[in-house]
């Protein structure tokens, strides 16, 4: 890849089209608001400029905005964008030429643009007398020339779904007819020609194939699969068109993609379709009425793709290039030459669109088995002689290495290292990422390497909403600890065409080998929430359990409830009720003789939110540990925190009677409903970002008053004392003291999350996300609501910091250096066997993986540890230490003569 | 209908409220010969706007509607400060310092705005390197090396006058440690010496040269008494 730019993740960053010259592409984005040049030697910019509006408090409605952009066919130089109701033209040199703003009346809707050597004409629909205003413009200067109007039968919507635009050309798909418009080019000729073409059913897509000023080829595609290909021809020195048809022969999902080149003769047409995994192509030159020179090509992928998105041909220096997205997201690149088609891209875009992340451990190597089997036994013979012959296993094992070792040398080391990828190291680091992408690819990913392992398509993937963003519930179904099971991971998601249908799909993490006795394709409820069993049933395996629309909990696969849940603990189940805006708890009583699969939710708490809106909730991880109960103080007495398992942070939004927006934070007990924090902001925009982790939730937000980014953090104490040492209950009368201090952030976020380790004894660090490409790693004592205004003594013993309102970030706490990621949407961290060591994965456009050390190394040498200094300075002294005595008796001796 | 109107405008609608027709200019200045420009993206407010600059360095960022605006110049191989830019409802654009605990305060700046380099980010931290000054200044070799010089020192100085020598002497017979206590030389040296030397006088001889570090000046003084009185 030779260069990237990244624009805006907003609307205004949104590419409507790209035109592609010679030196340069000129990029409309901002749904026609802004042109901009960009060279291809280097992606720098040679200019941009933006449409100037003077009304911007228009009345916009529901409709959405409106954009086409078009180059002029007779002066290739000139581009013309209508944006709504404005109208502008650039010049590929970045000159803007004219721009003018179209009266605005709200039943008149600019559909259409069409350009001529003299006119731009736009057309636009009057909703009230269903008239087609056609005005014409000059190229020049953007003065309006003329205006007339025609008949016009689709409403607004209609005729931008069913309608396309080609030359002077307006076709229009009404049912089982095309009707062709021919919009007069000269102010000489009003007459407005309308003719039809019929189809045998329903025409569902219209494709402008390739469009020239001479001669166009558009597509037809009707609902019972029939595809038909029109050439137009335009007659000699007037402005209508001749057409007729092409006799090819079509596959009903075949794409069609239209090619010129100056050496070729004619236009080479593709036609290509996808068939399991494989790519068939057909080449041909299209002559007068007929195809000739028909070449079929196939390809064979390296994996199921689904269909094909999008498809263009080209044809450069000889060479014939096909481009093509699939449903999964893949771009490729196919070369057509006379001894076949050959695959030379093929890029996993889908890795850009991650919704989802797991890791799982590898799985134990055959020795470290065996130490797990070594103290497996019962009774006190049998645990001596496993011992003993594991132990005997062992040393045969290393002797036998170490005979491979000199016989066979560096031979197969590359055979070993890759059986050395797949199996656990001494301390845990390496793991395996499971990410499911919004198309519906899931891939598995090493961590030492980055590498994908596996990768699966699901063609019929879509995810469940959560709150304002899109969510696929991922499981560990059977964890990698139970090394005689193989373990299993589980997704569940909708049906892209019928949403209510549920899919599960069970999978080997390792291999992605499906496992078909836990994947199901549709569950006979409607699914409102999905969570995981407290226990393990069968085999290791834990099971999902789902909560249906009725408030009715299921089990999948089916197993008595009792079995799955805990029967000594309550379990208490919380749902969001979208339509009140409120919180709703559940009760689950399980009897322990129960048999029942499924049983009623019992209501037990309502938290509804009145005229604020609840955008974002967000939960702790579920690997949170938390290693010591209290803080000590400088005075030696103990802080005890307030480690509630249960809470989750709600983000509400709204605006409060003086018309200012706020924005609520709480804190909810999921068990007991009760409110533990509640903080209101107010002029603060969202999206807030939060992490929740021990006793303290630290959350960021944009300060609109101030125009700078906040963050908040607030720790939860029960005080001098513990109510209860050594468990938690949701309903102990415990009223949490809080602490709470804001801090200014230097920089945006974009996602937030805390590192995680083991045991929870290495103290924290925040791994923040920022806009312009860090990931920063920040202390969780920066963020400590303790921090004093004035440090007293006790306080610096206790080694808090003094309050500074600005969190200073130096580079050096910048963890991915020189290699920038942007748009980043999320950050996954997980424990290793090593307590200092949590390890990073930061998802979103770009993705980065790395490990941090919150405490640095203090339980494990430095790289640069160096062995055999240490070795040789030992073996000296011991051998300095023999010399030297002897030396000394010598000595000794010889002075005892004197 | 107005109601629906601003809340519209909260909604972060960027199509209404953030295409404006004005733009910020300006400049990056880096050293010649890096090619520096090609990963440096220009962020107003953190990313609402993009930008990406020119050969020469320029960069405009045209629609922008009138507001206070952070500028920020990113590129991973050079440190850019930012600039708070403010464009009132008339078109007039003033930079200023960005100041984010007194967001009010105005500390003018040039505009077109100007980003000069401030050098290369520290990203790495200076690996610790052996030194051997390091462990001489170390307080512990200090309070090492005091004693070391005691024990070599003072029997030197003793030897040389006779009346401290005396003195020593007088002292060494008061504080004559008992002598049926085993000595840990001893011990050592019956150890590590081997029943091959097996001669009396030779045995505590050869104890204080093997272990002449934990011996203490006293001991050698005594034994250098020993030494004297046989010869």
């Amino acid at each position: 890849m030779r260069w990237r730019k990244v624009f805006e993740t907003n609307e205004y960053g949104k590419i409507d089209r790209i035109i592609w010259y010679d030196q340069e592409s000129v990029i409309i984005s901002g749904q026609g608001r802004r042109a901009r040049s960009l060279r291809y030697a280097d992606g720098l910019e040679v200019w941009q400029l933006a449409a100037t509006t003077t009304n911007t408090n228009s009345n916009q409605d529901t409709v959405a905005k409106h954009c086409q952009v078009i180059k002029n066919r007779y002066d290739p130089g000139t581009i013309h964008i209508l944006s709504d109701d404005l109208l502008w033209s650039v010049s590929s040199y970045g000159e803007m030429l004219w721009s003018i703003e179209i009266p605005i009346k709200s039943t008149l809707k600019n559909l259409f643009l069409l350009s001529t050597s003299q006119y731009v004409i736009v057309g636009s629909l009057d909703s009230n007398s269903n008239q087609l205003q056609v005005t014409y413009y000059s190229k020049q200067d953007g003065q309006q020339a003329f205006s007339s109007s025609l008949p016009w039968s689709f409403n607004a919507k209609d005729s931008l779904n069913k309608c396309s635009t080609m030359n002077n050309l307006i076709l229009c798909s009404n049912n089982e007819e095309l009707s062709i418009i021919t919009i007069p080019t000269t102010t000489d000729d009003t007459n407005v020609k309308t003719r039809h073409i019929k189809a045998s059913s329903k025409i569902e897509q219209i494709r402008i194939l390739y469009e020239s000023t001479t001669r166009s080829v558009i597509l037809i595609k009707s609902d019972n699969g029939e595809t038909k290909i029109y050439q137009f021809n335009k007659k000699e020195s007037t402005s209508e068109w001749d057409f007729n048809e092409l006799n090819i022969q079509m596959k009903s999902n075949s794409f069609i993609s239209i090619a010129t080149d100056k050496n070729l003769a004619g236009q080479q047409i593709l036609e290509a379709s996808a068939n399991d995994q494989k790519l068939n192509f057909h080449v041909s030159t299209i002559n007068e009425q007929t195809l000739t020179n028909t070449r079929s090509y196939s390809v064979e992928l390296p994996e199921n793709m689904g269909e094909i998105e999008y498809l263009a041909y080209s044809v450069v220096k000889n060479t014939q290039l096909v481009t093509l997205r699939m449903q999964d997201g893949s771009l490729l690149v196919i070369k057509l030459a006379d001894n076949g088609a050959e695959l030379i891209l093929h890029r996993d875009e889908a890795l850009s669109s991650i919704i989802s992340v797991e890791t799982f451990d590898l799985s134990l190597s055959i020795t470290q088995m065996r130490i797990e089997e070594e103290f497996g036994g019962t009774g006190m013979f049998s645990m001596f002689t496993k011992r003993i012959s594991s132990q005997v296993s062992q040393l045969i094992s290393f002797f036998l290495r170490l005979l491979d070792l000199f016989t066979h040398g560096n031979r197969n080391r590359d055979y070993l290292d890759k059986q050395a990828a797949l199996v656990r190291d001494e301390f845990n680091l390496n793991k395996i990422l499971i990410v499911v992408t919004s198309v519906g690819k899931v891939f598995g990913i090493l961590t030492q390497s980055g590498g994908i392992l596996w990768k699966n398509f699901f063609p019929n993937f879509a995810p469940f909403e959560h709150f304002n963003a899109v969510h696929v519930p991922l499981f560990h179904i059977r964890s990698a600890a139970h090394y005689t099971h193989e373990p299993l991971a589980s997704i569940v998601y909708r049906d892209r065409n019928s949403l209510h249908d549920t899919h599960i799909r069970t999978f080997n993490p390792y291999t992605g080998d499906l496992e078909n006795n836990l994947t199901t394709s549709s569950l006979p409820y409607h699914v409102k929430r999905v969570f995981l069993s407290t226990q393990a049933v069968d085999e290791f395996c834990k099971v999902l359990l789902f909560v249906d629309t009725n408030n009715k909990i299921h089990t999948y696969p089916s197993v008595p409830l009792s079995r799955a849940l805990s029967t000594t603990i309550p379990t208490y189940i919380y749902l969001f009720d979208k339509s009140e805006q409120a919180f709703v708890g559940y009760y689950l009583s399980i009897d322990e003789n129960d048999q029942k699969t499924s049983t009623n939710l019992k209501e037990v708490w309502r938290v509804s939110f009145q005229n604020e809106e609840v955008i974002n909730i967000h939960t702790r991880l579920s690997s949170d540990r938390v290693h010591s109960a209290g803080i000590v103080l400088g005075d030696r007495s103990v802080l005890y925190k307030y480690t509630n398992p249960n809470l989750i942070a709600v983000v509400t939004e709204g605006i409060d009677y003086q018309k200012v927006p706020f924005v609520n934070i709480y804190l909810l007990d999921t068990v007991t409903g009760s409110v533990k924090l509640s903080h209101t902001h107010k002029r603060v925009k969202s999206p807030v970002h939060i992490v929740l982790s021990e006793n303290w939730i630290v959350y960021t937000y944009y300060n609109q008053r101030y125009r700078r980014y906040e963050a908040v953090s607030s720790s939860l104490f029960e005080g001098e004392a513990q109510y209860n040492y050594s468990t938690f209950s949701s309903f102990d009368p415990i009223e949490p003291v809080i602490q709470s201090k804001a801090y200014i952030l230097p920089y945006g976020v974009n996602a937030i999350q805390v590192t995680t380790t083991e045991k929870g004894i290495t103290s924290r660090d925040i791994i923040m996300a920022t806009p312009n490409g860090m990931l920063i790693e920040i202390p969780w004592i920066l963020f400590d609501p303790r921090r004093p205004l004035d440090l007293t003594p006790m306080d610096r013993e206790e080694g808090l910091i003094m309050y500074t309102p600005e969190i200073m970030v130096n580079f050096e706490s910048v963890i991915n250096y020189y290699k920038y990621v942007y748009n980043i949407r999320g950050i996954h961290t997980v424990a290793t066997g090593l307590e200092s060591t949590s390890i990073v994965f930061a998802y979103g456009l770009d993705l980065f993986f790395t490990r941090v050390f919150p405490s640095r190394i203090f339980d494990q040498l430095k790289d640069d540890f160096d062995f055999m200094i240490i070795g040789w300075s030992t073996v000296a002294f011991v051998v300095g230490s023999f010399v030297a005595k002897r030396f000394a008796s010598i000595h000794q001796t010889k002075k005892a003569w004197k | 209908m107005f109601i629906n109107a601003s809340q519209d405008s909260i909604a972060n609608n960027p199509t209404n409220e953030n295409v404006g027709s004005y733009k910020i200019e300006g400049k990056i200045t880096v050293p010649p010969g890096d090619n520096a420009l090609e990963n440096t993206r220009i962020l107003i407010d953190e990313g609402v706007y993009v930008g990406v600059p020119q050969v020469d360095g320029t960069f405009v960022i045209c629609g922008v509607p009138s507001g206070s605006y952070i500028v920020s110049v990113v590129s991973p191989l050079h440190v850019f400060e930012p600039v708070r830019v403010d464009i009132n409802a008339k078109g007039k654009i003033r930079a200023r310092k960005v100041n984010f605990i007194q967001p009010g305060e105005v500390v003018t700046m040039k505009y077109p705005l100007n980003f000069e380099t401030h050098g290369i980010p520290n990203y790495f931290q200076k690996r610790e390197v052996y030194r051997l000054t390091d462990v001489i200044m170390n307080p512990m070799f200090l309070t090492l090396l005091v004693p070391l010089a005691l024990l070599l020192i003072l029997p030197k100085i003793a030897s040389q006058d006779p009346e401290m020598q005396r003195d020593f002497q007088q002292a060494s017979n008061f504080l004559q440690p008992n002598i049926n206590t085993p000595e840990i030389g001893e011990m050592f040296a019956n150890i590590f010496g081997g029943p091959k030397k097996q001669k009396p006088t030779q045995q505590q001889i050869q104890s204080n040269a093997a272990n002449s570090g934990s011996v203490t000046a006293q001991q050698k003084r005594r034994n250098e008494a020993i030494n004297k009185r046989r010869n």
